[in-house]
């Protein structure tokens, strides 16, 4: 083997190895995610300080997919979640999250309700997409939890 | 009969003397017997090679015929360089180097297929048979929806109804 394809072979080693150890490091660093519970529905509450009417951008876009005019927020929580364990979010007192990030935008959702597991879902933030739990409540409105990555702080 | 008129008596033959040089010759062999004798050898001589030897036609020119010798004749005679023992570590790098790659590409193709086992995007598996699950994954609207439902009220959150909710 001459050097020089002996060099060509140590340069694509050690890219690939570069590479690897860049998808290990893309999983095992943080990104920062913002868990929203928000109250969808079709009337006015005007007299509860506890709510707050949710930001325009985000009403417009649930409003495009359900079918309520109107979305309070209850809770906003945010956390920056690893690759190695979960974060736990308590959203609200019976309902909970636990989030992983696999690597590349992509989060592990664990649901917990009343103490109990309910779901495991897989999704990808990148681009502002949103991943959105919901569930009917009483007097035809419904729950909804907003899961969303935010910017990494500088 | 000396060397220089043997050497004469042979250009003669083969009509490279000038004119007064081969008059002279002629002169000569007509006095010497033995001069006779050795052209009428030497004649003989030219004869029987010019019949024997086969004219041979080249399939090239003249001087690329015997460049090519010319090189052959370098080439076997330049003297061979020593060859010198390489190290160990050169000899095992032949091995090494292939078996080192395929064990790199080995260990990122690991971590790409299975760094992400059971990671599809859009999955929602479901942790209890007393709930169900909608998923609906929309691209144009950027979002994915679970909508979970129970047999009875869901009652995930534990935030009241807000008072002023009334149905419609």
């Amino acid at each position: 083997m001459s050097s020089r394809s002996f060099l060509a072979s140590l340069i694509a080693l050690l890219v690939l190895l570069c590479l690897s150890a860049a998808r290990l490091s893309a999983a095992e660093s943080g990104i920062r995610v913002e868990a929203i519970l928000v109250w969808a529905t079709h009337v006015a509450k005007t007299n509860d300080a506890s709510l707050k009417v949710l930001e325009p951008q985000l009403t417009k876009k649930l409003r495009s997919a359900y079918k309520w005019d109107l979305y309070y927020e209850v809770k906003r929580k945010e956390a920056t979640v690893f690759g190695k364990d979960p974060t736990h979010i308590q959203i609200s007192e019976k309902c909970s999250l636990d989030i992983k990030h696999l690597g590349e935008h992509r989060v592990e959702v664990h649901l917990t309700g009343k103490g109990k597991a309910v779901s495991r879902s897989v999704e990808s933030l990148a681009h502002g997409y949103l991943m959105v739990f919901g569930g009917d409540d009483k007097n035809d409105t419904a729950w909804l939890i907003v899961i969303r990555e935010l910017p990494a702080k500088k | 009969m000396e060397f220089d008129a043997q050497l004469k008596l042979q250009a003669y033959l083969d009509g490279e003397l000038p004119a007064a040089e081969a008059r002279e010759v002629a002169k000569f062999l007509a006095q010497d017997q033995e001069a006779v004798l050795l052209l009428g050898e030497l004649r003989n001589t030219r004869q029987a090679l010019k019949g024997a030897e086969a004219m041979v036609q080249l399939p090239e020119s003249r001087e690329f015929y015997w460049s090519k010798i010319s090189r052959e004749i370098d080439r076997v005679e330049r003297p061979r360089p020593v060859e010198q023992k390489r190290p160990f570590i050169f000899r095992l790098q032949r091995f090494l180097v292939p078996v080192t790659g395929a064990l790199a590409v080995a260990v990122f193709l690991g971590i790409t297929l299975f760094s992400n086992s059971g990671t599809v995007l859009g999955e929602t598996e479901l942790a209890t048979e007393d709930m169900g699950a909608i998923t609906f994954r929309s691209e144009s609207e950027g979002m994915t929806t679970v909508w979970l439902y129970d047999r009875g009220d869901s009652e995930l959150s534990d935030e009241p109804a807000p008072d002023s909710v009334e149905p419609q």
